[in-house]
């Protein structure tokens, strides 16, 4: 009895991420998911709402990112837990609204702004804690560079929404719907490795990868107390986000009307 | 002629000054002023609505470069070329509109140029200041300001997001009726509210900004007022920090309005 409704449970908190994420190969989100389906489970059953775990989990994942900012290296390990927690609760906010039915505008605001403060605030603590260690300007600068390639990147990513809503393209969009929709993929072993590659780029431009590499190369300073791997992982990450921003500018022109399209078919669905 | 050109005017630029009315955002009056006329003759070559685009943004981004080398003459220079970058934001539109050429990628043009701009010109700013004073905390706070002006950008758009999500459909048909009841009452400390946030809201603006940092750099030049340029910087990294988190609360309470509008604006 149980183990069959764990798996509905499951199905009904999932809704389409789970086949969002087999589609995208988002292998990144399996592990927070994999844990926060039994958080859920044990959470539903209280009264607790989805929009105060989500408001909870920006204060955890602050608190985080406050204590790598001490730079403490019990703290440091202390602020990096506390940001997998954020992890976790961020996806457990979104299942229990679903389960729940309890989605809501304000729930989506909580979650983006959360997203937001995160996001750019992680790169910032990181370089800033780099600065506390090494005393070293350069690092303050580099973890602002970085944080504003994250932002950029997440501002490109809302551009066809917003293109979408302007109503006079409306018209532009059904025109191309036809010419866009049957074209064959092909598979090639280049356009394999080119896969793979955009799928660990994308990767390691999640939040979630970010703050793994930043632990290991914490972990490996505590251990060795050798500097030199924090300098290097972050002057390569900055170049590497900065990379990826420029690269998104281009891309996304590409496929700029394809998107718009899709988002315009999800917003009248 | 002059009728025809008046048509012509309303062609272009009807709704958007209507928009501009309504939430009386006065900082776009002039560059729209001056724009209308650029049109008017642009209009009759082939030069394309995208095309201005990017002329624009190169211009805007040489603009931004001459600044940034920080003698006299090239920032005043480079002070002209934003302003003219922001005519031409203009005027693309306007083309456009006049040509029936909206697009997709024209509108992803112009925002990818509204990025760059929002993201880099604190940035520049920041950067002039250092290379004056060779004081690191400039460029810090340049880039802090940036951040700042770019995270006001992001919440803005968060109520795209939110209409995009289908599942918020439902909810929004059960407000519709409630929000729209809403009449909005006129006092005196309404009324002062109303210029405060017009202020804030003008002052986010990147034209407005780009103004106050002129003003700047003429006292600077003129006078060799350093410390106001200085002080600039400063306040704005406050400013903008305080504006972003009210902005975030009150965009949060308009946010059911505001989905509801783009919904409407979506399926008309």
């Amino acid at each position: 009895m149980k183990r069959e409704s764990f798996k509905d449970f499951k199905r009904i908190c999932r809704g389409n991420k789970s086949i969002e994420m087999k589609k995208e190969k988002s292998w990144w989100h399996a592990l927070p998911r994999f844990i926060s389906i039994y958080i859920t489970w044990i959470l539903v059953k209280t009264t607790i709402s989805a929009n105060l775990i989500t408001i909870f989990s920006i204060i955890i994942g602050l608190t985080g990112l406050l204590l790598i900012g001490l730079s403490k290296s019990l703290l440091i390990i202390i602020g990096f837990t506390f940001l997998y927690i954020y992890f976790i609760l961020d996806e457990v906010d979104g299942e229990v609204a679903r389960y729940k039915k309890s989605t809501s505008v304000q729930g989506v605001f909580y979650d983006e702004v959360g997203h937001l403060l995160i996001h750019t605030g992680l790169f910032f603590t990181f370089g800033y804690s780099i600065y506390r260690i090494t005393s070293v300007n350069l690092f303050l600068i580099l973890g602002i560079l970085a944080a504003f390639s994250i932002l950029g990147i997440r501002i490109i990513r809302q551009i066809p929404l917003i293109a979408s809503s302007k109503g006079s393209v409306k018209i532009i969009i059904k025109d191309e719907k036809n010419d866009v929709e049957n074209k064959p993929s092909k598979k090639s072993f280049t356009k394999i490795l080119f896969y793979i590659f955009k799928n660990i780029t994308t990767a390691f431009c999640t939040t979630i990868i970010i703050t793994t590499t930043y632990f290991v190369s914490y972990l490996l300073y505590s251990i060795y107390d050798n500097s030199q791997i924090l300098k290097l992982t972050m002057v390569s990450y900055t170049i590497f986000m900065f990379i990826v921003f420029l690269y998104f500018i281009i891309a996304r022109s590409r496929t700029i009307e394809k998107d718009v399209i899709k988002s315009y078919k999800m917003m009248n669905e | 002629m002059p009728e025809k050109f008046k048509e012509f005017k309303q062609i272009c630029q009807g709704a958007k000054l209507e928009k501009q009315k309504r939430k009386k955002d006065w900082w776009h009056a002039l560059p729209r002023f001056i724009s209308i006329y650029i049109t008017w003759i642009l209009v009759k070559t082939p030069i394309t609505a995208n095309f201005v685009t990017i002329i624009g943004i190169i211009i805007g981004l040489t603009g931004l470069y001459l600044i940034f080398l920080g003698s006299n003459f090239t920032i005043v220079l480079g002070f002209i070329l934003l302003y003219v970058y922001y005519i031409t934001d203009e005027i693309d539109g306007e083309i456009a509109r006049y040509k029936k050429q909206t697009s997709v990628k024209g509108i992803y043009y112009d925002e990818i140029g509204h990025l760059v701009f929002q993201g880099s010109l604190f940035l520049i700013f920041g950067l002039n200041l250092y290379n004056i004073t060779s004081n690191n905390l400039y460029i810090i706070l340049g880039f802090l300001s940036s951040l700042f002006l770019l995270c006001i950008r992001a919440v803005r758009k968060i109520c795209f997001v939110a209409t995009s999500k289908s599942s918020v459909e439902k909810i929004m048909n059960k407000e519709h009726i409630t929000t729209q009841e809403n009449e909005s009452i006129k006092g005196g400390s309404k009324l002062f509210k109303g210029i405060i946030i017009n202020l804030v809201n003008g002052f986010s603006h990147t034209m407005l900004i780009t103004t106050v940092f002129f003003i700047g750099y003429l006292l600077y030049i003129y006078f060799d007022l350093l410390w106001i340029l200085k002080l600039l910087l400063m306040t704005y990294v406050f400013f903008l920090l305080i504006v972003f988190i009210a902005f975030t609360i009150t965009k949060y309470r308009s946010l059911e309005k505001d989905v509801i509008k783009i919904y409407n604006s979506i399926s008309q």
